[in-house]
């Protein structure tokens, strides 16, 4: 990535995360496209995360100088259906202009992660072993480190003014950001050394070892656990650089130059989990630059006169309806919807006034989630405020 | 058979559509009609399980009469099925059942397997009258499903080999264990669900036995009507105020909305395979107790 990358709608003399205070009212994500060089769109499951950080990477394509990426790493693999393109591997596709996507084939990024950071030889062993092809899903974590992996290959490509990171559900959403210490920890394990003989004390060979090679025998059949073993004993030399190159990753992402947009839905149970992760954040002295908030019933169902002549149809009001009385009884059931949605429209806009973050957009609920380049367009205006 | 009249209740769906409301209503409308029930949340979150007032544990916990909750965590399932598996000697072995726990937390599909085994595991004791999970997300769900057989595959022999035989028969039989996929009407939601369908059946020996759609919006008009009304929105009566024109945008969108889900329910309806109920849970407005309405509401889905 561009380092002294400059852009043309970048003021002069601001914060890379700009100065707006909490309840300036800054309705729209303008300025964080134009001041950063990544963004990391993070939340729950199902909220439209993926569809935001595809609308914010179309809008932002045509505003940023050098090409946009949009990175995703969500394994249900929307990305592809929201733009109408077929993204395979780990490679960027051109989308249109100067937009490019890829989403996040862990298998491969795990490979080239590998053979990163030692040599071909070993590389070639690691990856003949049975053990780590099957790795990639059920590794702890493994997605999210070989997500970082292949992010660092992004941000050493000069070409990409601004990247863009699509964040596993919010459940793990940080995960990512722990994902070299966890990996670390786990592979300098006492435990690990003490079963492959690198440990120093090695037992190989001893009472204790013998025990452990029965149990290992019972449970998993000595072939699957000597697997397992290699696997280990091959991964010792390969580990220190895959760490090293995937902490400065997650120290980057940290970085002024980057960003975080929470996408949220407006319910209390998902804007509770956005408080959660918001607050974890905190611990980590990051915090969400950006909220967009998703599926907010539109405003006619919030104003109060409309409210007001549901109620006088649905005779909750004293007052007379200003319809005939034909079309009063008509419009009856159809009132009645409109009472029963201003409860939830009223309900919405009381917990996004509550949210504590710089910038708040709200998109309106749509009759169809935006499944075509135009109707992705239009969300990424909407979050551009344009 | 109707839903509620199996052992073993995988919920599942993509992130966002209510998977676990709908486990927790199916959960305690079961445990309404005199079943004993045991609520799993198996997707490493308090989830359905969560939703009763009680922080959920590994170890079962009465909440309402006949319903008991638990959560599904790694480390715990891992030392008991340590302890099952390798019996007195796993109780002397220290430091090597540490090892061991260690080891196998890091192979593959172990931990996948721990979490069926362990749900396969409650359904076999003859403790519950149904036993049900709220899953992973699909993709996930799927892994699961397919992890004894997997896991079979790369251990040929051994003891953890010769668990996944009982598990695969269990998860196969459909009489017993039943797939729910929790769906929304929308176009994405629906595409995948049938998408999960399609691998359900080919990778995994489960079969899907609903379909809820949630937070559907139903017909605000009988068909008689609503040419009426549909002309009303369109020619509206002259010099009618902000408010009463504002209603008129409304019912539009609110008729939008329910003709949107009556399409996408009937896509659905057509492209699944026979024999799969379709249950509708509608959309609520501002509720007291979600799992108490959902769970009425799905009551009035099913013939008990």
């Amino acid at each position: 990535m561009n380092a002294a990358k400059p852009k043309g709608t970048k003021p002069a003399g601001t914060t890379p995360t700009g100065s707006a205070e909490p309840g300036a009212g800054v309705h729209d994500l303008a300025d964080l496209v134009a001041r950063n060089e990544i963004i990391v769109v993070a939340g729950a499951g199902g909220v439209g995360k993926t569809t935001v950080s595809a609308a914010l990477g179309l809008a932002a394509a045509e505003r940023v100088e050098g090409d946009t990426l949009v990175l995703t790493i969500d394994p249900a693999r929307r990305l592809a259906t929201a733009l109408g393109v077929d993204i395979d591997g780990n490679d960027p596709v051109q989308v249109r202009g100067g937009l490019h996507a890829a989403m996040l084939d862990p298998g491969p990024a795990w490979d080239d992660l590998v053979a990163a950071v030692t040599t071909a030889e070993a590389a070639e062993r690691v990856h003949a072993n049975p053990v780590y092809r099957r790795i990639a899903d059920t590794f702890v974590h493994g997605n999210d480190y070989a997500a970082l992996g292949w992010l660092a290959d992004a941000i050493d490509d000069d070409r990409w003014g601004l990247i863009i990171v699509d964040t596993p559900p919010s459940q793990n959403a940080l995960d990512f950001f722990d994902a070299p210490a966890r990996v670390e920890s786990f592979f300098t394990s006492p435990l690990l050394g003490w079963l492959t003989g690198t440990g120093g004390g090695s037992v190989v060979g001893t009472a204790a070892s013998k025990t452990f090679a029965t149990f290992a025998d019972r449970l998993l059949g000595a072939e699957f656990f000597g697997d397992i073993v290699e696997f280990f004993q091959l991964m010792q030399p390969v580990v220190p650089g895959m760490v090293d190159r995937t902490a400065a990753v997650a120290d980057r992402l940290a970085a002024d130059s980057s960003a975080f947009v929470a996408v949220t839905a407006a319910t209390n149970e998902v804007l509770d989990r956005m408080q959660t992760l918001s607050a974890e954040l905190g611990e980590r002295e990051l915090r969400f630059d950006g909220v967009v908030v998703n599926g907010v019933e539109p405003d006619v169902f919030a104003d109060a006169k409309v409210i007001d002549v549901a109620q006088r149809i649905t005779g909750q009001s004293s007052t007379s309806s200003p319809f005939n009385a034909t079309h009063t009884a008509l419009l009856a059931p159809g009132a009645d919807y409109v009472a029963e949605r201003a409860t939830v429209a009223r309900a919405q806009r009381a917990l996004i006034d509550d949210i504590p973050a710089q910038r708040v957009v709200t998109v309106p609920r749509l009759l169809d989630a935006p499944t075509t380049v135009d109707a992705l367009e239009e969300l990424g205006r909407t979050l551009l405020g344009e | 058979m109707t839903l509620l009249d199996r052992r073993l209740l995988f919920i599942g769906g993509k992130g966002g559509t209510g998977k676990s409301t709908i486990a927790a209503a199916t959960a305690s409308l079961a445990a309404s009609t005199g079943k004993n029930v045991l609520l799993i949340s198996a997707d490493g979150s308090p989830g359905a399980a969560g939703m009763f007032g009680v922080r959920p544990v590994f170890d079962a916990t009465e909440v309402e009469v006949g319903l008991h909750v638990l959560q599904i965590e790694r480390t715990a399932s891992l030392d008991e099925f340590v302890r099952v598996q390798l019996g007195p000697l796993g109780a002397v072995a220290g430091p090597v059942a540490g090892a061991f726990s260690f080891v196998a937390d890091a192979a593959p599909g172990v931990g996948e397997l721990l979490l069926i085994g362990k749900c396969t595991h409650e359904a076999r004791t003859g403790d519950w009258d149904l036993v049900v999970v709220d899953s992973a997300s699909s993709g996930h769900l799927l892994g699961e499903l397919a992890a004894p057989a997997n896991v079979a595959e790369i251990a040929p022999i051994g003891r953890i080999n010769r668990e996944t035989g009982w598990m695969i028969d269990m998860l196969g039989d459909a009489d017993f264990t039943g797939i729910v996929n929790v769906t929304l009407a929308e176009e994405v939601p629906v595409a995948e669900t049938l998408d999960f369908v399609d691998a359900l059946h080919a990778t995994t020996p489960a079969r899907l036995a609903s379909v809820v759609v949630n937070r559907t919006r139903p017909q605000l008009y009988a068909r008689s009507k609503r040419a009426e009304v549909d002309a009303l929105l369109t020619e509206r009566p002259a010099k009618l105020t902000h408010g009463a024109d504002g209603l008129l945008d409304a019912v539009e969108i609110g008729l939008a909305r329910a003709d949107i889900a009556s399409a996408i329910d009937r896509q659905l309806r057509q492209s699944l395979p026979t024999g799969v109920d379709i249950l509708h849970v509608p959309e609520l407005g501002v509720v007291d107790d979600i799992v108490d309405t959902v769970r009425h509401a799905i009551a009035d889905e099913l013939p008990i």
